[in-house]
């Protein structure tokens, strides 16, 4: 895409020596970025490495402490995101900006609804104007639709078209593909480009380096509040700009160790459900990493919430340490040492509004609790000291911060955390890593591995091959709700693997 | 384990969700015309809207407040504050516009006091309006001297009996104005909908540069209002008021607007129809049960059983939202 940037670009946007602290810790320091007019720019950079902060000082959600902006040379301070937009800035976040409870068209127009008859609603214009616009995207959901019954993809199309309504110069898209299909993936970045060739500037935050480089113009490097890099696509590698965002080598993207895997833990037999799970076997042993891959829907997760006990199953056995499990809800499960974390962490993993320390001792309240049933403040303490330095979560006070103000990373290590302490002997991981950057990854590998190590049998759930290829003792792969296939760590292969996700056999 | 199963039951579920209120109150009128035929004679009717009239005003404010996820536990003692102001002002020599003034004003009071506390203080809507109900009561309690009052001017026996035309009462004529008039609001002004944005995602809403707190606020506004009207025109129904009077109309509002579908997590509703036949089936039971002579107590029963099986269905109707 390198070469289709014009040679003269000009610059819409400049940030200078931008700096901004939260409760005392700096987040940004004299952090500089430009913008050019109609190019996209991937910003990159570990979580907590202050992206989101940058992005939210740009859409005019947070106010800067220091440095200035510039748009289209003017100078550019807006006093909340309704300015910022007005100026030409919209800021699509991960979680969509959407109310599932009104229209297509309502939504688009929320800022301003066209007026009608006595002042009121005019929705006939409205339905139409809205289907005009989706439809200059291609997208044909009706305008009358209700965003509830809507899938993710169309969802963001929805906040593409309602940015372009506002005449938007500048759209930021944070973490736009983790809830998309591949499909819908290759729908939103060919709208990208075709809006980059209409002048409108794009950035581009990922953690997706793939998509990064596919994608973008240029790339900008944070790290730890600072701009360490921007530079155009072509003249960066990818091991560059891993090398870059952790500032360090990662000598190996996938730390992977030789185990010896004991006795069966876990057996599933015949497990069925509906339409979704057909007949799935799968064991699991101590000391064992075992990967679960399949594409969208496959249902990865549909299986694990089924056995344990969170959804239920029409038919099929489960053995825990050879013995037939009866009952299947979470908390029986949970007595017995078996953890599931599923992949809404924000909604089933932690208790947002409460501390760190508050969620990450939930799970283990039981070993801590001294005379009628009091919580011994001091094990409390030093259980969840314990957690946050062998996880490094980052916090600078774990009783006062909420974990709704961690970074993604940092919230999933908190959920790993907080079952980290309850000593599992079996983990069953539901997409771990995602929307979590290549640091923290690679942490979290090593976490996984010491856990094996110590005899936990692990189930790790991912869509993404690759690490399951670099962690994983064995993979099986999902097909349509079935088992297409299982394979040993010496018979993995890219185009094996995904013969089997896709068609179900070899 | 059959739930998993439900992809072909969800549409039956769907269809009880949707017209389930529309079958509940058709079988209702069924069911006390069986047992006493002048139950669906023109007489009861007009009779049944008329003492709808001062719950479904109530309700009309207390569905823009349950929109934003809120609730107005005060309009009971408004209810009562405003009938007993009233009724001493009229007896006083006040005339029927500064009356209707007084009341809508004396709401209005009450709300600016819940909005300033919720929008602005951040407190739980529940107990902050749980402390006003207490706060109000007490204080007309005071102001009346724990007397009963009556009506003794023109004023409330026009309220109560004049017809326009002869046919229909003036009261059925304000509830269908206000009934009316909030639900072309709710769905047409930007005010309305912004309402619905609050409810379903605070965050995204302010987000979006919805001024939530001024919307919160207004919200208590309008529902203290309504209910300081809704007391006007109750009191003079009744012609005066006891110690007692409005007391546990909160309840009955809520748990109509619930019934009618509007959801107490907020988000979900509407005043025409949801609320409006939500009102309806409950004083149709109020009314039903007085025509075939039940026990008087059981009329507290069955109230509690109305109030449980609303929330019921309610917390099952966002359980299958959050799929």
């Amino acid at each position: 895409m390198g070469e289709e940037v014009p040679a003269v670009s000009e610059v819409l946007l400049s940030i200078e020596d931008i700096e901004k602290s939260f409760s005392g810790v700096a987040v940004l320091e004299c952090v500089s970025m430009k913008l050019k007019k109609g190019s996209v720019l991937g910003l990159v950079g570990e979580n907590g490495a202050g992206k989101s902060t940058l992005m939210n000082i740009l859409g005019g959600i947070v106010p800067r402490d220091n440095g200035s902006m510039s748009l289209a040379g003017s100078e550019y301070s807006p006093n909340g995101p309704i300015e910022a937009a007005r100026k030409g800035i919209v800021f699509i976040h991960q979680e969509l900006n959407l109310f599932t409870n009104l229209s297509v068209a309502e939504n688009m127009f929320l800022e301003k609804y066209p007026r009608g008859i006595a002042g009121g609603i005019a929705y006939k214009s409205m339905y139409s104007e809205a289907q005009r616009m989706l439809r200059a995207l291609g997208e044909t959901v009706s305008p009358r639709a209700l965003v509830a019954d809507l899938p993710m993809g169309t969802r963001q199309m929805i906040e593409i078209s309602k940015a372009l309504k506002e005449d938007a110069k500048i759209i930021i898209f944070d973490e736009p593909t983790t809830s998309l299909s591949t499909k819908e993936k290759e729908r939103l970045f060919a709208i990208i480009k075709d809006l980059s060739s209409q002048e409108v500037s794009i950035i581009y935050i990922s953690h997706m380096l793939d998509d990064v480089f596919r994608l973008c113009d240029e790339i900008a490097v944070l790290r730890d509040g600072r701009m360490i890099t921007q530079k155009a696509t072509r003249d960066l590698s990818k091991d560059q700009v891993i090398s870059l965002m952790v500032g360090r080598e990662l000598s190996k993207l996938f730390p992977y160790v030789e185990k010896s895997p004991g006795k069966e833990v876990l057996r599933f037999e015949d497990i069925s459900q509906g339409k979704t799970l057909h007949n799935i076997g799968l064991a699991l042993r101590e000391g064992e990493i075992v990967g679960l891959f399949g594409l969208m829907g496959a249902g990865r997760s549909e299986f694990v919430k089924a056995i344990f006990g969170v959804d239920k199953f029409d038919s099929g056995e489960v053995f825990f340490k050879g013995e037939k499990v009866k009952r299947f809800d979470p908390s029986t499960w949970i007595e017995n040492g078996v953890a599931l974390i599923t992949e809404n962490r924000r909604e089933e993993g932690l208790l947002l509004p409460k501390s760190i320390k508050d969620n990450l001792v939930l799970a283990h309240l039981n070993q801590i609790k001294g005379p009628l049933n009091s919580i011994r403040v001091r094990s409390e303490n030093s259980a969840s000291d314990r957690v946050i330095e062998q996880l490094r979560i980052r916090t600078y006070d774990k009783n006062e911060q909420q974990a709704v103000m961690l970074s993604g990373g940092n919230q999933q290590k908190t959920v790993i955390g907080k079952w980290l302490l309850t000593k599992p002997k079996v983990f069953l991981l539901d997409e771990p890593t995602r929307g979590i950057d290549v640091g923290a990854k690679y942490e979290l590998y090593n976490h996984f591995n010491d856990l094996a190590l110590d005899k936990t049998a692990i189930l790790f759930i991912s869509s993404e091959m690759e690490e399951l290829m670099g962690v994983c003792d064995r993979i099986c792969v999902m097909c349509r709700g079935r088992i297409a296939g299982e394979l040993d760590r010496g018979k993995f292969d890219q185009e094996t693997i995904l013969k089997l996700a896709i068609e179900g056999a070899m | 384990m059959k739930a998993a199963a439900g992809g072909q039951d969800y549409s039956a579920v769907d269809f009880f969700y949707k017209y389930g209120l529309y079958m509940v109150f058709v079988a209702l009128i069924a069911v006390f015309t069986a047992l006493n035929a002048t139950f669906i004679s023109a007489a009861n009717i007009v009779n049944l809207l008329q003492q709808s009239s001062s719950a479904s005003i109530a309700a009309t404010g207390m569905v823009c407040v349950m929109l934003t996820g809120g609730i107005d536990l005060t309009i009971g003692s408004i209810i009562y504050l405003s009938a007993a102001v009233v009724v001493m002002m009229t007896n006083a020599g006040l005339g029927i516009l500064p009356a209707l003034v007084v009341s809508i004003g004396i709401g209005a009071a009450v709300g600016v006091i819940n909005g300033v506390m919720i929008a602005r203080f951040k407190l739980v809507p529940i107990i902050v309006t749980l402390a006003m109900m207490f706060i109000v009561r007490g204080l007309t309690m005071a102001l009346t001297e724990i007397k009963m009052q009556y009506f003794m001017n023109p004023v409330g026996d026009f309220i109560a009996r004049y017809r326009v035309f002869g046919i229909l009462p003036v009261i059925v004529i304000a509830m269908a104005v206000v009934v009316i008039a909030g639900q072309l609001t709710l769905k047409y002004t930007a005010f309305g909908r912004h309402l619905y944005a609050i409810g379903n995602n605070p965050v995204a809403a302010r987000k979006s540069g919805i001024a939530l707190d001024l919307k919160t606020f207004i919200t208590y506004v309008i529902s203290g209002s309504l209910a300081g009207l809704a007391g006007l025109i109750g009191g003079a129904q009744v012609g005066g008021v006891t110690t007692t009077y409005g007391s546990g109309q909160e309840f009955l509002v809520i748990s109509a607007c619930v019934l009618g579908g509007v959801s107490l997590f907020g988000g979900k509703g509407k005043v025409l129809p949801g609320a409006f036949i939500g009102v309806l089936i409950v004083m149709s039971i109020e009314n039903g049960l007085v025509m075939v002579n039940a026990n008087v107590y059981l009329y507290t029963v069955v109230r509690g059983i109305i109030i449980f099986l609303a929330v019921m269905v309610d917390c099952m109707r966002n359980k299958s939202d959050l799929r």
